[in-house]
């Protein structure tokens, strides 16, 4: 199983850390799937990522939960924007 | 036609910016400038302490070059200088500075307007108050919303 590096922005920083090590179950695997295994992980995912508000970020580009991700790519969670 | 975009970590002077702006322009008639400063009290009229800006490094520098693109497209802009910053931002200092140019004043006056209309909503940042108490994220209004709105109507060459 490959390790993958998720990082995670704003109030998701706060209460999880800037980026956990994760093991990928497997590959390539929907942004939906993955909120899934990864709550199965660690019990802190659970709350943060079943919240339909935290959008996913794949290569940096906000993805919707369909997308396809694959092990290496860059993966964020990210909560809504605050703007600038 | 210039666009730069520069995420400021430590601090955002913007006279000496808008001096270096103007500096650099060649043959433009208007300048229009813009600086967001941080308001010592919350919403609810809390004293805050700071106010910190989170980023996620590429993409938020991005989000903010496409906003610069899109006003670009809109108004027969020049030049385009956004700077915003990132980190701890005490009370009264700087969060923003921009800065548009164009030969005659109308299009720099609507694409500065139209940038900060833009940047409150769209930029990719995440902004958490912080008081002598304690702290929290705070979430796009919907006072926001409807400022992007406005130029909802609004499209290139008009």
């Amino acid at each position: 199983m490959a390790q993958q590096k998720i990082y995670f922005f704003g109030r998701l920083a706060e209460q999880l850390g800037r980026s956990r090590e994760v093991e990928m179950v497997e590959e390539p695997i929907t942004i939906r799937d993955l909120r899934v295994a990864l709550a199965a992980q660690a019990v802190d995912f659970a709350d943060a990522l079943v919240d339909p508000r935290v959008r996913a970020c794949v290569d940096g580009v906000i993805v919707t939960d369909d997308a396809l991700v694959r092990a290496g790519q860059e993966i964020a969670f990210i909560p809504p924007l605050s703007g600038g | 036609m210039a666009i730069t975009i520069r995420l400021e970590p430590e601090n955002l002077q913007p006279d000496a910016e808008l001096r270096a702006f103007i500096t650099s322009l060649n043959g433009d008639g208007a300048v229009v400038s813009f600086t967001g400063l941080m308001r010592p009290t919350s919403k609810e009229g809390e004293a805050l302490t700071g106010l910190f800006l989170d980023h996620y490094p590429g993409m938020t520098e991005r989000s903010i070059s496409d906003i610069a693109t899109d006003a670009a497209a809109k108004f027969a802009v020049e030049d385009i200088l956004i700077i915003h910053r990132c980190g701890l931002v005490l009370p009264g200092a700087a969060i923003v500075f921009v800065a548009t140019s164009s030969p005659h004043r109308r299009a720099a006056f609507e694409a500065a307007d139209y940038l900060m209309d833009r940047l409150k909503s769209d930029a990719g940042f995440w902004k958490r108050e912080d008081t002598a108490t304690g702290s929290h994220w705070i979430e796009p209004t919907a006072q926001d919303a409807k400022d992007k709105e406005r130029w909802s109507n609004i499209h290139a060459g008009n």
